[in-house]
């Protein structure tokens, strides 16, 4: 649990100093959510966190662009990651 | 001045604690049922995006308020699809339906952001209105406020003196021996997924047609995450949900008077003040709590339907 919250501290730092190089009160937009949701795609494989990270980081991407150009909100991105995400538990439990 | 805050902080305590005691209480009755639902927030969105547009279009809060209750009543039931006939894992599969319900609110609210509505009443209880202080904190409000605590008392006479809450809780407590006495886990699970469904969808809806007016992107602001937390508060039980859901809506109100009256305190540490209380409430009730807990909440019953 320790190790885990350093490394949930690692991902906020890295959020604040890279990114948006600032400190601002709402910096971290559902990605905690996000993280339980990958680490539990991944099944505890760290390869598989690296694949679900990225697969789920392009879909975030993707509602940050469709914001800039199509004027929809960004959260839309959010529908494709939670169909996604319903393929993936629905299939899952019916395998278990 | 002393009155004039207390009145305040007690209406507020009222106003914000009535959409969380419609929430807590559709999470007390989907984990009866042994079914963990954090999805919560996703529904009440949908709730109070759905009634929001249909008080546009058709002028009556009443229809929008129904509107909603259906919207979380569909929404829970894909839910329900999900973790009970394709045996998916809750925790997982609520994260991705709040997710869900915050995109999809969203896209359907983007174009009524910023649009006023007349929204629900507000009814003067006649006599009791006139009570000094308490009397304009307490009985000046919309009808979900006054229908909140009749509610619980229904969820708590349904769940503990009907057979229909005898065999959610019997489902939630061990579905395998519910099963062998001839329930269904699978219908009563179904059932209790879509009651949880309609309160959590009028939960959102007073939120935008009751005390907004108006409709936001995520307005609920983590309202569904606190539900969830006040349900172990309540230890399960819909009446110890009153207590809860008014005792953080008083946090709530609390925080907004002492922003609103310019005390000089961090606005961030305001912001702070009803996580901290619920933070230590549940670290000072938490053994206790765990016994209460339905004895097979979370886990998939694998068994025939």
């Amino acid at each position: 649990m320790i190790v885990g919250g350093g490394l949930a501290g690692l991902a906020g730092m890295a959020e604040v100093s890279a990114i948006q190089g600032r400190l601002r009160p709402s910096l971290s937009p559902g990605y905690g959510y996000t993280g339980f949701l990958i680490s539990w795609m991944a099944a505890g494989h760290p390869a598989g966190i690296v694949g679900a990270a990225f697969v789920l980081a392009v879909i975030t991407a993707g509602g940050d662009i469709l914001q800039m150009t199509q004027a929809l909100p960004g959260s839309v991105a959010n529908i494709l990651m939670a169909v996604l995400l319903f393929v993936v538990l629905g299939r899952s439990g019916a395998r278990s | 001045m002393i009155a004039a805050f207390a009145r305040s902080l007690v209406a507020g305590a009222v106003v914000s604690g009535t959409p969380l005691l419609y929430a807590t209480l559709a999470e007390v009755i989907g984990e009866r049922a042994g079914v963990v639902n954090l999805g919560l927030e996703g529904v009440m969105l949908m709730g109070a995006v759905v009634g929001f547009v249909t008080t546009v279009h058709t002028g009556s809060a009443a229809a929008g308020v129904l509107a909603a209750a259906l919207a979380g009543a569909a929404f829970n039931a894909l839910f329900a699809w999900l973790v009970v006939d394709r045996r998916a894992n809750q925790l997982a599969t609520g994260l991705a339906l709040m997710f869900c319900g915050v995109g999809l609110s969203a896209l359907i609210g983007a174009p009524y952001i910023g649009r006023p509505i007349t929204g629900l009443a507000e009814l003067r209880v006649p006599g009791l209105a006139s009570i000094p202080v308490l009397g304009p904190a307490l009985f000046v409000h919309d009808a979900l406020v006054y229908a909140a605590v009749p509610v619980a008392v229904a969820t708590w006479w349904a769940l503990f003196w009907t057979r229909w809450g005898l065999a959610v809780r019997a489902v939630g407590e061990n579905p395998v021996a519910a099963f062998a006495a001839g329930r269904s886990p699978r219908a009563v699970q179904y059932q209790a997924l879509v009651l949880a469904g309609l309160l959590a969808g009028i939960a959102g809806a007073h939120l935008s047609i009751g005390v907004a007016k108006t409709w936001a992107e995520w307005m609920t602001a983590g309202r569904g995450f606190i539900a969830v937390a006040l349900v172990v508060f309540a230890r399960w039980q819909p009446l110890r949900a009153i207590a809860g859901a008014f005792l953080f809506g008083g946090a709530i109100s609390l925080q907004l008077q002492l922003q609103a009256r310019g005390v000089p305190i961090s606005p961030f540490v305001l912001d702070m003040l009803p996580y901290v209380l619920s933070l230590a409430v549940l670290a000072a009730w938490g053994g206790m709590g765990r016994q209460a807990a339905p004895g097979s909440l979370g886990r998939v019953f694998q068994g025939q339907r």
